[in-house]
């Protein structure tokens, strides 16, 4: 049989102050420190973690992409700037000689 | 509204400085900014993983502080920013394990009878000594099991903590209308958890 829900409603409120009244004494674990301090140690030693060095190679890459987004907008825009004009009327005349008219079969 | 975010008591202008130093390469102050934020950190996480897993998860958001110490812009308090770290480690945390695929553990008769002596108390007495039992910590976390990650780190947030949307936002770095929708979600998958919880049904 399952709950109503007015009994879901009551146990709901069982579970959120069961885990409301959860003490801090329980909270104790271990001093993280040493054992942060010495991954840090390590990985700045070989120079991967350094904060300076992750911002730079944040701001390195960042403006890399930007720089080869750049760089294609400006071909891809000055090639249809190009082509346009002469296309249209290379294409108009292409046309004009090669498509059949009625009768000239 | 939960105190996880709440800034700890010290010198704002000496930790400050303590960041400032940290950021120039004095590494080893790194400890000091660990000493004065770990009980902190450890309440956030020891809510969220298992008492096993604690020590391990604290760890891992400690080294992501330092790895993303330069992107901290002091318009938050240090404590608002390393909640928010600990609330997405711990996410992270139950995005490897349900990839692992490891069994819930399912309802013992002794659960069954926590809830019905739950829905059998009047008094407000009774039901706080009830609320306060292991089996309902046990309860608990077997609901939390059942849910996706997703839905796991909102409904603890903003159920469970009393965060609001836009806080629980915040913290776990989402759109306000995405943490909206997995609350709603989220509550209506525990509801119908409980619904089915009833004896041979779990």
């Amino acid at each position: 049989m399952a709950h109503r829900d007015d009994e879901i409603q009551k146990v709901e409120r069982a579970l959120i102050e069961s885990y409301r009244s959860r003490s801090d004494l329980q909270f104790r674990a271990a001093d993280v420190t040493q054992g942060v301090m010495r991954e840090i140690r390590q990985k700045s030693e070989s120079g991967r973690w350094d904060p300076s060095v992750v911002l730079d190679q944040l701001v390195w890459r960042t403006a890399t992409i930007a720089a080869a987004v750049v760089l294609a907008v400006t071909v891809v825009t000055v090639g249809l700037i190009r082509a346009t004009p002469g296309e249209s009327e290379g294409l108009l005349a292409e046309e004009f000689e090669s498509a059949p008219l009625y009768g000239d079969y | 509204m939960a105190d996880e975010s709440l800034p700890v008591r010290g010198n704002a202008a000496e930790e400050t400085d303590l960041l400032r130093r940290i950021r120039q390469g004095e590494t080893e102050r790194f400890a000091d900014l660990i000493s004065r934020h770990q009980h902190h950190v450890i309440r956030i996480v020891a809510r969220r993983v298992p008492a096993d897993q604690v020590e391990e998860v604290v760890h891992d958001v400690f080294v992501r502080a330092y790895v993303g110490l330069s992107q901290f812009s002091e318009s938050v308090s240090l404590d608002h920013w390393l909640a928010g770290i600990a609330i997405r480690a711990c996410y992270d945390f139950w995005r490897a394990r349900k990839r692992a695929e490891l069994p819930v553990s399912a309802l013992t008769d002794e659960h069954h009878r926590w809830i019905e002596q739950v829905l059998a108390t009047q008094s407000n007495d009774r039901f706080h000594d009830q609320a306060r039992k292991r089996e309902a910590a046990e309860v608990l976390e077997w609901a939390l099991g059942q849910l996706s990650p997703e839905n796991r780190a909102v409904l603890t947030l903003v159920h469970l903590d009393g965060y609001s949307v836009r806080e629980a936002a915040d913290l776990l770095g989402w759109s306000v209308v995405n943490v909206k929708v997995r609350a709603h979600r989220a509550r209506q998958a525990l509801r119908k958890l409980l619904t089915n919880s009833s004896r041979g049904s779990a």
